[in-house]
């Protein structure tokens, strides 16, 4: 399956036929294992296109933010509000967030069949319900962008540990996420006691001698991989400065002073610095009691800085190549309970996704009226993560470029949501 | 078959019988000589490409036999020796090394856990039940079977219950592993529907296997205080494709042999009932015939699985790549090959050591990893240039220990310990710098089983800023730093830098850098000491098996 996106235009080989066609090579000429076919590679990294992830820890309720209904039974204290996309309404406690819903649609019928924590997680980022499948972020990093970027090409800020440990799969830690909790910077940045910019030149000079001499006469990719990390790793040093700057005070004003505020601002900086796939969470959203005034409380402290960035990334010109999500895990149960709270809720819940490859402003499928269901235009998250690179310009049908293996990029079962592609 | 060097290691073992001595019955000639025969290494060695040199057959043997390099003192007496059998003498010292058997620990444990953090089973009772199987050379396919069938209910084969417990006996997890470490075949696309692109994967193989575990559950004994498995006696599985309107169900079967024969359902069919007290005993249980089943002579994959999985742990490479990818489109670099090892591995008696000592001694293993100037690496046949491979986490962790000193500083303290416990050195060794190993390992972890070669920023950050990687370049007395500092002739610090971090003497293009550093920082010894530590112990040549 080959598309354009229109978002750029892509004329990618990453073909099933060509994959195979590697892979039998690797598979007969001894010395060709560890080379990876490169020809796809090259071709879809012509165009730096990127990702930002916002993920709403813990599952927003879509009745309080992108499916709101006011006045039915389930419908909670909040109203609806216009947006900047006239006939769409969204909960009233986005107000900033309207204002750039032409840069935004919003998928209403998301029915992911999963109610826990974990599993449901796992099946947002790897569109795949179970089974070991590399993360949203890290088919990203292996796909687009060159690898020789001046930062790790997948950062995920978050101020909690998840337990993420397997975000690359069988693509390779190199495809991994650099974790940060905040904005810091990442450990062993510092030169050690002792040794200068120019004793660690020297000592970095005399291990690219000893690998130098000994690749010589031997195969070179492990050599190059080894060295490769260093690289990447004298970068980082080197940009040390991008994970600890302060914010200006213009930004603390315009994105808010608060620690999801200042991790947009870093966000925005990453994605500036050219890092392929940023995932900013926000955490707080699992209120099984008190629902709404958690939510009054976590979309309050949500709303200024992501429509700031939304707002930031489209006046830069990056929006249109970069793909914006706003996820959880799933929703929450239009029943409220005797806590005021609402429960896990994967069975009719939203996303809103938008940049690259995707038409702005649309709303696809529909709840039923008091949103226990979907009453239209069903997907789950195979048909996400198939409409996420394919508005990025993946064939997602094609098979994973790892040597000796067949593993399609996107769930065959699963398609991409047509009609909100670009 | 009584060769002088079996009888040594017999009295090195200090036990009635050779631990690798299983030649098989219909073997004519020793396997090693018929490996070279059929990898087309004799008559006529393939040229170009030459036979490896003692000090690279040195370091190789080591890394792969005791998974650490040699020691300064053991390189130098290698080195030195001119014995016609030394290569044949070293095979033999290693595999009756204690430290030989920690490897194969390191080496199954990782296979077959695959660094699953699990509390069911603590990590050390499994390592110490796969030490005991490993010291009196158990079978792999009895050991293989032991893990299969215990249920965590008996003291002595309870440990052998990890590989399902760690899995939490969640059916798709398990009949995925059991595909892809017993069988060589990672079957998880076949889950929801036939492969799409490999036509030998077929639903109905996943369900075959997934029939034997899925009525199986983890069930946590009150009185016992612990975990074990228990077992329901009824649970059909049935699969459809979300492809197509196919349906199936199937009973427990292994790829396309023969159904297992169950017995007609029983009005009553427990020994033990299922309740809240109590893990359900069938009968007839459908896990317990996984055993006989996976390990049964007409399954024939087995046997090339792991006869493929010992080639890699040698060669550094799989005759089938990745390992659990059998399939015909796919098939193996040399199928001869592939069936001699087989064949011999059950002939053997699934013997891992004798499998070990035979690709050893043979002229394939002993391949120089290197070509002569201006050869292109794509034109050269089959194993005529031996394969560069990572070392493994534990590999590297124990080699940088050894490197720097700390492994020489620690030994005294482990003899002592040994005498007191009457263990021995290798083994109280480990416990003393264990966690100090364990930093490295968990630094150069893989993220995942089925990734290749993963070396990252992260890692090259550790080696060269963290606190652990500095503490290794700090003079203390007995340490390479602290020998070399201590050392005055600057082609003897050389020397003894190189055959501490390299196992071998330095070129004398290298010992004239060595000369050079230290006369550039001539105003600062120690940091120039330090440099040149650093500087090998982060290269290619160590980071790699050569």
């Amino acid at each position: 399956m080959r598309r354009d996106t229109g978002c750029q235009p892509l004329d990618h080989a990453f073909s099933r036929r060509s994959f195979l066609a590697g892979s039998a090579l690797a598979g007969t000429v001894a010395g060709v294992g560890h080379a990876v076919p490169t020809i796809a590679g090259e071709q879809i990294q012509r165009r730096h296109k990127q990702v930002l992830q916002v993920f709403l820890q813990g599952g927003v309720s879509q009745l309080e933010s992108w499916d709101p209904k006011p006045g039915t039974r389930h419908g909670g204290p909040f109203g609806a509000i216009p947006t900047s996309v006239p006939g769409v309404h969204i909960s009233e406690l986005l107000p900033e967030t309207a204002q750039q819903m032409h840069h935004l649609s919003i998928v209403r019928s998301v029915n992911i069949k999963i109610n826990d924590h974990g599993q449901g997680r796992m099946f947002m980022e790897k569109g795949r319900r179970a089974g070991d499948y590399p993360y949203v972020g890290s088919v990203a990093a292996k796909y687009l962008g060159p690898d020789d970027s001046r930062l790790p090409k997948f950062i995920t800020i978050s101020t909690r540990g998840l337990n993420d440990q397997s975000a690359a799969a069988f693509l390779g830690a190199k495809y991994t996420q650099l974790k940060l909790s905040g904005a810091e910077a990442p450990a062993n940045l510092n030169l050690p006691k002792g040794i200068d910019t120019s004793a660690e030149q020297r000592r970095q000079q005399l291990r690219l001698a000893m690998n130098e001499r000994f690749a010589s006469g031997r195969r070179k990719a492990h050599v190059e991989t080894y060295n490769a990390s260093f690289e990447q790793a004298q970068r980082m040093v080197k940009r040390r400065d991008v994970f600890v700057a302060e914010p200006t005070p213009q930004d603390l004003d315009r994105y808010g002073r608060h620690e999801f505020a200042r991790n947009c601002v870093l966000a925005r900086t990453l994605l500036e610095e050219g890092v392929t796939c940023v995932k900013v969470s926000h955490h707080g959203y699992d209120t099984h009691a008190e629902n709404f005034n958690f939510h009054l409380e976590q979309l309050g402290e949500f709303d200024r800085p992501f429509a700031t960035l939304l707002a930031d990334l489209a006046d830069r010109g990056m929006l249109e190549h970069t793909l914006v999500m706003v996820y959880s895990e799933f929703g929450r149960t239009p029943k409220i309970n005797v806590r005021y709270g609402r429960d896990h809720w994967g069975t009719a819940w939203s996303v809103a996704l938008g940049g690259c490859g995707i038409v702005p402003g649309a709303v696809i499928g529909k709840t039923n009226d008091e949103g226990t269901a979907v009453a239209d235009r069903e997907v789950d998250a195979g048909h996400l993560f198939h409409t996420y690179f394919s508005a990025l310009g993946i064939d997602t049908f094609a098979d994973h470029d790892v040597p000796g293996r067949s593993i399609p990029i996107g769930d065959p079962a699963a398609a991409p949501i047509k009609e909100l592609l670009a | 078959m009584n060769s002088k060097p079996l009888l040594l290691s017999v009295l090195l073992l200090g036990m009635g019988t050779a631990l690798h001595a299983a030649p098989p019955a219909t073997a004519q000639r020793p396997l090693h000589t018929e490996i070279d025969r059929v990898s087309g290494l004799t008559p006529d060695p393939p040229v170009p490409g030459e036979r490896c040199s003692d000090a690279e057959f040195l370091r190789r043997i080591y890394l792969d036999f005791v998974g650490v390099i040699p020691s300064v003192d053991e390189a130098r007496e290698f080195l030195e020796s001119s014995s016609p059998t030394r290569r044949r003498d070293l095979v033999d010292r290693l595999l009756a090394d204690p430290r030989h058997t920690w490897h194969l620990v390191d080496t199954f444990d990782v296979m077959l856990i695959e660094r699953r953090k699990g509390s069911y089973i603590p990590d050390a009772e499994w390592r110490n039940w796969l030490h005991e199987q490993f010291s009196k050379n158990t079978p792999l396919d009895e050991l293989i079977g032991t893990i299969l069938s215990a249920d965590g209910t008996k003291k002595a084969t309870r440990p052998a219950a990890k590989f399902l417990l760690v899995r939490k006996l969640e059916t798709d997890l398990v009949t995925r592993d059991l595909g892809r470490l017993l069988l060589g075949r990672d079957m998880q696309c076949a889950q929801c529907h036939d492969h799409p692109i490999v036509p030998d994967y077929l639903q109905r193989h996943y369900y075959g296997l997934s029939a034997f575990v899925n009525r199986s559950y983890v069930f946590n004994d009150k009185k016992a205080k612990q975990n074990i498995i228990a077992e329901k006696a009824e649970g059909n599985t049935t699969f459809a494709s979300v492809f197509t309107d196919e349906k199936g169900e199937t009973g427990p079967r292994v790829l396309d042999l023969e159904p297992i024969t169950e017995p007609a359902p029983e009005k009553d069919p427990y020994t033990v009932k299922p309740s809240k007290t109590a893990g359900g005993v069938p009968k007839f249980s459908r896990r317990l015939q996984l055993k006989q089943a996976i390990t049964a002579p007409e399954n024939t994959a087995f046997r090339q699985n792991f006869a493929n999985r010992l080639w890699a742990m040698m060669i550094g490479r799989g005759l089938v790549e990745p390992l659990d990818m059998f399939h015909s489109e796919n098939p193996p670099t040399n199928p001869e090959l592939l069936d001699l090892l087989s064949d011999h591995l059950h002939a053997s008696g699934y013997n891992i050591r004798f499998m070990l000592r035979e690709i050893a001694l043979s002229e394939t293993y002993q391949r120089s990893s290197r070509l002569p100037e201006n050869v292109p690496m794509d034109s050269i046949g089959p194993f005529a240039v031996a394969e560069l491979e990572p070392l493994s986490p534990e590999q590297l962790a124990w080699s940088t220990l050894e490197a720097v000193g700390l492994v020489a500083t620690q030994k005294p303290k482990a003899v002592q310990e040994a005498e007191k416990k009457k263990s021995n050195p290798a083994t109280e060794l480990r416990k003393i710098l264990g966690s100090q190993a364990g930093v490295v390992v968990q630094t150069f972890a893989p993220k995942s089983a089925t990734a290749g070669f993963d070396a990252t920023a992260e890692q090259a950050l550790f080696l060269m800023n963290a606190a652990t990687s500095q503490n290794w370049l700090t003079p203390r007395t007995g340490t390479l730093v602290d020998r070399l500092m201590k050392t005055s002739d600057v082609s003897a610090i050389a020397d003894e830098l190189f055959l501490s971090v390299y196992s071998r003497y330095p070129a004398d293009d290298e010992s004239q850098w060595v000369a050079q550093t230290l006369e550039d920082r001539d105003d600062d010894r120690l940091a120039a000491i330090q440099e040149l530590v650093w500087a090998t112990i982060t290269s290619a040549e160590f980071r790699l098996n050569h």
